[in-house]
């Protein structure tokens, strides 16, 4: 009897793993039972879906799905800040008064009406919870500087004038919540982050439907929505970390859009599949080489430009897909201030004399930290630190390279101890303040990491930061540039082009780097 | 009996407060700083310092342990630093995702394991006992997340008869949650589509993770089967005529799976705690991946939570198999 349910029990369940086990034919995904479904693949490093307190690559995206700002941007251009949830809106003569006017019956998702005062509580929101994304809107924003003038009209005084305020309106952080809603859900006073964390409360063209951490993340489309209407009514983003797992879904059809597969597996992809296509899309992000001032010979500016000079930039711009850009300067393409023509070519020769009149003659010994992984442009940050070590050893320069994990390298950095280390900035807002300030001021993030200051510049920074003509930004900020390679602390490296992979079937996709899952005008079209 | 498992258990006590201590000490001591991570590269230090107050993460480490400890006496095992949810919600969530994969990859080294070898051992320096021994030597020696690449490539990539990943497919409706177990509820809820989509999910990472402890367990019976194969009872049995079958699985068998049972349990404790990259590749959502993403965040609450868990499953799996060996062997009673 025993031995009869043993043997039906173990018959059962082969039958249910055989009956599993048969060809798939055609991906549902690309059958047409989903044509409005968006299915796409990527990492994610989410930790709340609260956009006071969203700062990861995929939770600020998604947020961006969710959260409507007063403004945005499109296609990357940075230029030119477009009408969003303000329909229109004007800036006093002395650029201390922002008043944004709303369009007329906007609602979040969940019916409730979007006025002025509910962008007022949510700046204040993201202001009083004081997490990281915070930060971008306090340099500017003050709670008791957010006036309400009518329903329709938000009145923002400035401490002073900006010329980057706007543009940092179009991140997440200043994403209107639906703070009536949040606050229904608070618990000991968290002003319903908790809730937040794996809900939404937004006007966005998406609402959060479910995430499932290490899954996916589903949102459907809002039918409060006040643009167009989005023509997709779900988009659920898989949580697949493996870049081959990416490529092999992607040229199968099981996903549409492919966010973490490197350039070499996207052209394979493209050439193999017949199916897949790759965006070439801008990426507002460096990579640059960091010089601690205060590690013996880097002290000397000598030295700082010997190592400028010995880098082969070229070779660096030709690794992984080809198609990065050389920078001369930490302020990037696409925003005021980016200049190729400032000095700072590779000259192996002028290296070894600087590094002679310095002193340095044999070179030196010295440790390049480096968080280990691949870059967005291919190769890993380990490859192009050992091409780092090559050029420098060609003058003379040995340099050992300590590759740890990011927290271990975070916490390095910070605590100042790094010699040169290798790491990347990306824009939290789209703006050259966002580069300027954290590589040339000497309040700047990264300057006090490398303990450099250099007095002369800060009132630069400031003032580029305050210029609202962009021709008289532009002059000060090749000044400003032209300071910080020949006697600051980088090197700055390139500036990565994204290719992004999406099956032929998606069309109409308005990639911006920014809001990279911007899916409003997105549709499948059978090819 | 009763008084062996109370020894038992009040042993694994005592094991557990090692671990917790272990792991504490040791995961703060690594370099890195979780708030610092958890505010990533752009927040500032006086952030990073309200938020260290806030977490109690500035307080005296011998504070915090005592504190910990405290917390855990009443079930608590504190709140994950990046998911912000109790530790134990998330246990909850993610490990019965894990017991079904450790279960399949069991189930597949049981199904293929044994046999094997009591194949190999009935037919001793054939060929069949060297193709069995070079799948061994293979399953042993081959390392998990390479197989698990190789497979995904052939059966999703090329061949397309198993999913890439997952545990439903996206088209899929879930049943209800019950158990957490996707077979069980689907069973449950009589969604058998779920059933056979869950099935299909769990076929590939099952078997990957499976073919380790198949290779142990075949050279494992094998061993054991020749032994008793050479035992004075298996020669009496065979020269009073009895059946070959009769001999093999009545007789030798039943004796070579005694010592084969701490491996089947040790495997067991293993593959619920060891699915780690298997996981990852196959976009499992199992303790592993919570692990791997706990680790990288220095997410402390969490992984001293995962490590409680692992401790206590090894701690229980070979209670069982000592409890398993009572039963199985009257010797190991009397005893």
């Amino acid at each position: 009897m025993c031995r009869a349910a043993l043997s039906l029990t173990l018959l059962a369940v082969l039958v249910v793993f055989a009956a599993g086990c048969q060809r798939r034919g055609p991906s549902p995904n690309v059958e047409g039972a989903a044509r409005d479904v968006l299915v796409v693949a990527s990492g994610i490093d989410a930790i709340s879906l609260d956009p006071a307190v969203a700062y990861e690559f995929s939770s600020t995206a998604l947020c961006m799905s969710f959260y409507d700002t007063l403004i945005r941007y499109e296609n990357s251009d940075y230029t030119k800040p477009l009408p969003s949830l303000a329909a229109r809106w004007k800036v006093s003569r002395d650029g201390l008064v922002y008043t944004f006017y709303l369009r007329p019956g906007l609602r979040f998702a969940s019916g409730r009406p979007l006025d002025a005062a509910a962008v007022r509580d949510s700046l204040v929101r993201t202001l009083r919870m004081n997490m990281a994304p915070a930060e971008l809107l306090a340099d500017n924003i003050a709670p008791e500087r957010i006036r309400v003038v009518d329903p329709s009209t938000l009145e923002i005084r400035l401490a002073h004038p900006s010329a980057y305020f706007l543009s940092t309106l179009f991140n997440p952080a200043a994403g209107v919540v639906d703070s009536k809603e949040a606050l229904a859900h608070e618990v000991e006073g968290d002003m319903g982050s908790g809730w937040l964390r794996e809900h939404s409360a937004g006007s966005g063209p998406f609402t959060l439907k479910s995430w499932e951490r290490d899954i996916a993340v589903v949102m459907e489309r809002n039918e409060n929505y006040w643009g167009t209407p989005p023509r997709l009514r779900r988009v659920i983003v898989k949580d697949v970390k493996e870049s081959t797992t990416q490529k092999m879904m992607i040229e199968r059809g099981d996903v549409d859009v492919a966010y973490d597969m490197n350039p070499l597996q996207i052209e394979d992809a493209v050439a193999r599949s017949g199916r897949v296509r790759a965006l070439e899309v801008p990426f507002l992000r460096l990579y640059y080489l960091g010089m601690n001032v205060k590690f013996g010979p880097l002290s000397d500016v000598r030295v700082r430009q010997a190592i400028r000079a010995a880098i082969r930039y070229d070779d660096l711009l030709a690794m992984g897909s080809g198609r990065q850009l050389r920078l001369r300067g930490p302020i990037i393409k696409g925003l005021v201030g980016f200049d190729p023509r400032l000095p700072g070519d590779y000259d192996p020769d002028r290296a070894r004399a600087l590094l002679a009149t310095a002193g340095y003659k044999d070179g030196f010994d010295v440790e390049l930290a480096v968080s280990g992984g691949p870059t967005v442009f291919g190769p890993t940050r380990e490859d192009i630190c050992a091409k780092l070590q090559s050029d420098l050893a060609a003058v003379g320069i040995r340099v050992r390279i300590k590759t740890m994990s990011s927290t271990a390298y975070l916490e390095l950095y910070r605590g100042k101890k790094t010699q040169l280390n290798m790491g990347d900035w990306g824009a939290d807002y789209p703006d050259p303040h966002n580069f300027a300030h954290p590589f040339g001021h000497s309040k700047g993030s990264l300057t006090q990491r490398v303990q450099y200051a250099n007095l002369r510049l800060d009132p630069l920074i400031d003032k580029a930061g305050r210029e609202l003509s962009p021709a008289r930004r532009a002059k000060l900020y090749a000044v400003i540039q032209r300071h910080l390679m020949m006697g600051g602390p980088w090197a700055t490296l390139l500036q990565p082009t994204r290719l992004l992979p999406v099956r032929v079937e998606v069309q109409g996709f308005r990639y911006d780097a920014q809001d990279p899952m911007d899916y409003r005008t997105v549709y499948k079209e059978p090819q | 009996m009763k008084t062996v498992l109370f020894r038992r258990l009040a042993l694994a006590v005592f094991l557990l407060f090692g671990i917790t201590l272990m792991t504490f000490v040791i995961s703060h001591v690594v370099p890195g700083d979780p708030v610092a991570t958890m505010l990533g590269e752009r927040g500032t230090e006086a952030q990073i310092q309200e938020m260290r107050e806030k977490l109690g993460l500035n307080r005296p480490l011998a504070v915090q342990y005592f504190s910990y400890l405290a917390d855990l006496a009443h079930l608590d095992l504190g709140t994950s630093l990046r998911t912000r949810r109790p530790v134990l919600d998330d246990l909850a969530r993610y490990f019965p995702a894990t017991i079904e994969l450790a279960t399949a990859a069991l189930f597949v080294a049981l199904v293929v394991g044994i046999p094997l070898g009591v194949l190999a051992a009935t037919h001793k320096d054939t060929w069949i006992d060297h193709a069995a021994r070079i799948f061994s030597m293979a399953g042993v020696s081959v390392p998990v997340f390479w197989l698990a690449l190789l497979a995904l490539l052939i059966l999703y990539g090329y061949w397309d008869v198993l999913p890439p990943g997952g545990r439903l497919s996206d088209f899929t409706e879930p049943p209800r949650t019950r158990t957490g177990l996707l077979l069980v509820d689907s069973l449950i809820a009589l969604n058998f589509t779920a059933l056979f989509d869950a099935a299909w999910h769990l076929w590939l990472p099952a078997l990957c993770l499976g073919y380790h402890s198949t290779a142990t367990l075949a050279r494992m019976v094998r061993a054991q089967m020749l032994e008793v194969l050479g035992q004075e009872y298996v020669r009496l049995a065979r020269a009073s005529g009895l059946p070959t079958r009769l001999i093999l699985y009545k007789y030798a068998l039943k004796n070579a799976l005694i010592p084969v049972l701490t491996t089947i349990g040790l495997s067991y404790g293993s593959l619920l705690s060891g699915a780690v990259l298997t996981e990852t590749i196959f976009s499992w959502p199992g303790l592993g991946k919570y692990a791997v993403g706990s680790t990288l965040n220095l997410d402390f609450p969490a992984l001293m939570g995962v490590t409680l868990l692992i401790a206590l499953v090894y701690s229980l799996v070979n209670l069982f198999v000592d409890l398993a060996y009572a039963l199985v062997d009257p010797r190991v009673r009397v005893s």
